[in-house]
């Protein structure tokens, strides 16, 4: 009966899925063009319209789900003899025909018209189909079965996403134990928990709702689902953490990494002219009316050659030793990114470390104790390719499809890159003249991810992964010099060094006398 | 057929049934009569398993209401006043897709039951009227041969045509059928139903045979020759004594020809005639509905 009540459905709402197909093609043909070449009318398209299709795709499970409504006594298949199994089936199987199934063949047809092979495609594809299933298709199908009609299920989708955003506002944002995962490398695990939690508590609740008609109670059961979901928003990063150790491609460290104090660095000195990461990174370097930043000079030691030491997350704490060990905890400190190189030794960093003003006030020339707990990854250099300067066109194996082209000013060389799957969590670029060998500061970007899955948490329009990085090459007034300038970009290429994570640990650095007023920049 | 004992259902804090007993028994026809919000939609609503009963226990084709399955559901045809039914498929379109559900599907009977009908097969089911989304409820529950028919409210809002042919339509197929229906409009189910169930505000009022009710109800007239005063205790089975002048009214609801004049000249003196007269069904269920809310039933 599956199929039969399928193709009933089918018949009633095929106009609407030709329409939902319609949107998604259009808006796959857009997103195809602009991957391709630069195109602001579409990019803002996009940009305004962008979660169309998904939302089309919501009122069209709506729609097949309330063919056969739930909530109510007086329709008429309550009285046929059907199945709920059957019913169940009939509306999963419209969704995986009409909805997923669609958007996985989509995926897969923008990774191959971009030049992707078949098996670089169908993974990150058919993950993130998954992902779509359970972490969209599954909940729009629970806001279907809890209501009778478009406007409840409008009204319930305002009620729940003002739900959460009152949740966001009043308690994540107030509390100190919230989010502390947001925008790292682990934050795919609150991102499973959370599909893992809508996918039991969806099943739970479709089948509470199809076999007892229990509104009121299904209701309840959403609501207290949804709340056990946002609650994840205070998973511990300690456990989080623990897990992606777990998960490391060689648990623990490989060798022995040390991170030492080392006042012999002397202050840290505002950098001066190249600064390969823009001048945004430097925002970190300046006090506000409310902090101070200081700047703990620190050696690394055991960083392997050529390897990118990355700063998941680095946890304050300061005791002032004259109150009788009372402490407090500073937060968190500021991004630390360490790469060697191969010329250096033991890398010499400055870790920021931003204090309450008032606090610094009271302490800044006392003594107090230090004490830093890291979370390290350490990255390898998993791959090193090249692309020329100017109109390159390339397949990376780790960075995917790259291209390049020098921006309207004439001051950048700009790379987009496109790969099916997780991009990596750290590249770095740089500039080389082919004939004289000469390079350009190379630049470092690092968004970790470090995700086993793609397309987790991410709502995006299909299976590819972008990223776009600029390297500069002179400034409009001329007051920089740069080794390879813009004359020499036709015989230059970028070069890409591709970093992958290698262990995850955990480290401490513990400073037993320190006087915070000394290490303020110069 | 069907068993209903002691049931009891709660919305919030209204009792919408209050132990509710009755039975339908196998090829009887049993008009659950009742005004607005006596109970009739809810108990049966709970005999379909649309509703869970709070207390008490109903039973359908010897199962309980809770646990009725699609097998039992091929054997129940259900026919209600404010079915809904998809707006958007044809009648010819919803037929088709209803046949595959009953293994005892009669496709010839359909045919006839849609041509005894007059159902435009290419219409829209949002595009019939009233009367025409009746008669298609109807059509989509005799074609496979329910051994038990329930119809809530079948005549609501059908003009006289449309309700003639459906109940045409209705009793040339009803055969060995067992068939329970709700109706407030006691016109209606006459010449239908052999057994009758009033029920009032959730209650069982009474359970009786059609033709024994009829048999046991008269309102009676007496002339005496004199104008008297209504006796302090009246029998119990007179309801709605009244009287005008020298002329006393009432309605006998355990009517016997033999024990009638005994008993009003027992009461009164100087009895000049006694015309007792049957009663209509909607005459039986206004009184007794009256005289229960009056405390006297």
């Amino acid at each position: 009966m599956v199929w039969h009540i399928f193709k009933k459905d089918w018949k009633l709402l095929w106009r609407y899925v030709m329409l939902v197909w319609a949107v998604h093609v259009s808006f796959g043909w857009m997103q195809f063009v602009m991957d391709s070449s630069e195109n602001r009318t579409l990019e803002r398209i996009l940009d305004a319209f962008g979660p169309l299709p998904l939302l089309a795709c919501a009122f069209l499970l709506v729609a097949v789900v309330h063919q056969d409504v739930i909530p109510g006594d007086r329709q008429d298949w309550l009285i046929r003899p059907l199945k709920s199994w059957d019913l169940v089936a009939a509306k999963l199987l419209f969704a995986l025909l009409t909805v997923n199934g669609p958007i996985l063949a989509g995926d897969v047809l923008q990774g191959l018209a971009h030049g992707f092979s078949f098996s670089a495609v169908v993974g990150p594809a058919s993950s993130r189909a998954i992902f779509l299933l359970i972490g969209f298709t599954f909940p729009v199908l629970v806001l279907g079965v809890l209501t009778k009609s478009f406007v409840e299920a409008v009204i319930g989708a305002i009620v729940y996403a003002l739900g959460v955003s009152l949740f966001q506002q009043l308690v994540l944002s107030r509390s100190p134990n919230a989010l502390q995962l947001r925008w790292s490398g682990v934050s795919w695990v609150p991102g499973l928990v959370v599909l893992v939690i809508a996918g039991l508590g969806a099943g739970v609740v479709l089948w509470q709702q199809y076999r007892q008609r229990t509104t009121l109670f299904s209701r309840g059961l959403a609501v207290g689902v949804v709340a056990l979901c946002l609650l994840t928003q205070f998973l511990p990063w300690q456990a989080a953490y623990a897990v992606q150790q777990w998960l490391s491609p060689s648990r623990g460290m490989p060798s022995p990494i040390y991170i030492r104090f080392d006042p012999r660095l002397g202050k840290f000195h505002d950098p001066s002219g190249i600064n390969p990461e823009g001048s945004d990174r430097r925002s970190h370097l300046f006090n506000d009316e409310a902090t101070v930043t200081i700047h703990v000079p620190m050696r690394i030691e055991g960083l392997p050659e050529g390897a990118v030491l990355n700063a998941d997350r680095s946890e304050v704490r300061l005791i002032d030793n004259t109150t009788k060990g009372e402490g407090g905890e500073l937060g968190l400190g500021d991004p630390l990114l360490v790469r060697k190189k191969d010329s250096d030794n033991d890398a010499p960093v400055y870790h920021s470390l931003k204090i309450r003003r008032d606090v610094y006030d009271r302490i800044k020339n006392q003594a107090v104790r230090l004490e830093i707990n890291y979370s390290l990854t350490l990255m390898r250099l998993a791959d090193s390719e090249t692309l020329p300067a100017i109109g390159g066109h390339r397949h990376l194996a780790l960075a995917g499809s790259c291209t390049t082209m020098v921006d309207e000013t004439e001051t950048l060389v700009e790379v987009h890159c496109l790969k099916s799957g997780n991009l990596p969590s750290c590249l770095s670029a740089s500039l080389e003249h082919t004939l004289s060998g000469r390079k350009n500061p190379e630049a470092l970007f690092c968004e970790p991810d470090y995700s086993p899955f793609f397309g987790f948490a991410d709502y995006g329009p299909d299976a590819l992964s972008r990223r776009g990085v600029t390297l500069r090459f002179r400034y409009a007034d001329g007051s920089v010099q740069y080794p390879v300038s813009g004359q020499q970009l036709g015989d230059s290429q970028v070069r890409f060094r591709i970093y992958s994570p290698q262990a995850h640990f955990k480290t401490n650095l513990v400073i037993p006398q320190i006087t915070l007023g000394n290490w303020q920049a110069q | 057929m069907i068993r209903v004992a002691d049931l009891w259902k709660t919305f919030g804090r209204y009792d919408a049934l209050r132990g509710l007993s009755f039975e339908v028994p196998e090829g009887s026809a049993l008009a659950l009569i009742g005004a607005n919000g006596a109970g009739k939609t809810t108990t049966i609503k709970i005999l379909m398993n649309i509703f869970k009963p709070s207390r008490g226990m109903a039973t359908v084709l010897g199962v309980d209401s809770r646990a009725i399955s699609p097998r039992e559901l091929t054997q129940i045809g259900y026919v209600s006043e404010n079915q809904e039914m998809p707006g958007r498929l044809t009648v010819d379109e919803y037929l088709d897709y209803l046949r595959p559900f009953y293994p005892r599907w009669d496709k010839g009977l359909e045919t006839l039951i849609r041509h005894q009908l007059f159902l435009p097969p290419d219409r829209k089911i949002s595009d019939l009227s009233h009367g025409m989304r009746m008669k298609m409820a109807l059509a989509c529950a005799l074609p496979y041969r329910p051994r038990l028919l329930i119809l809530d409210e079948p005549f609501s809002g059908l003009d006289p045509l449309v309700r003639d042919e459906f109940m045409e339509g209705l009793l040339q197929q009803a055969g060995e059928m067992t068939i329970l229906m709700s109706s407030h409009d006691l016109g209606e189910i006459d010449g239908v139903a052999t057994h009758v169930t009033l029920l009032d505000q959730g209650r069982l009022l009474f359970e009786e045979r059609m033709d024994e009710l009829m048999d046991r109800f008269r309102e009676v007239r007496v002339t005496l020759e004199r104008e008297q005063r209504v006796p302090e205790r009246p029998p119990k089975s007179w309801l709605q004594l009244r009287t005008a002048g020298n002329v006393l009214t009432f309605v006998d609801t355990q009517f016997s020809e033999e024990d009638l004049g005994d008993q009003v000249r027992g009461l009164f003196d100087g009895v000049r005639t006694i015309d007792a007269q049957p009663m209509t069904l909607r005459f039986i269920f206004t009184t007794l509905a009256r005289s229960a809310r009056n405390g006297s039933g």
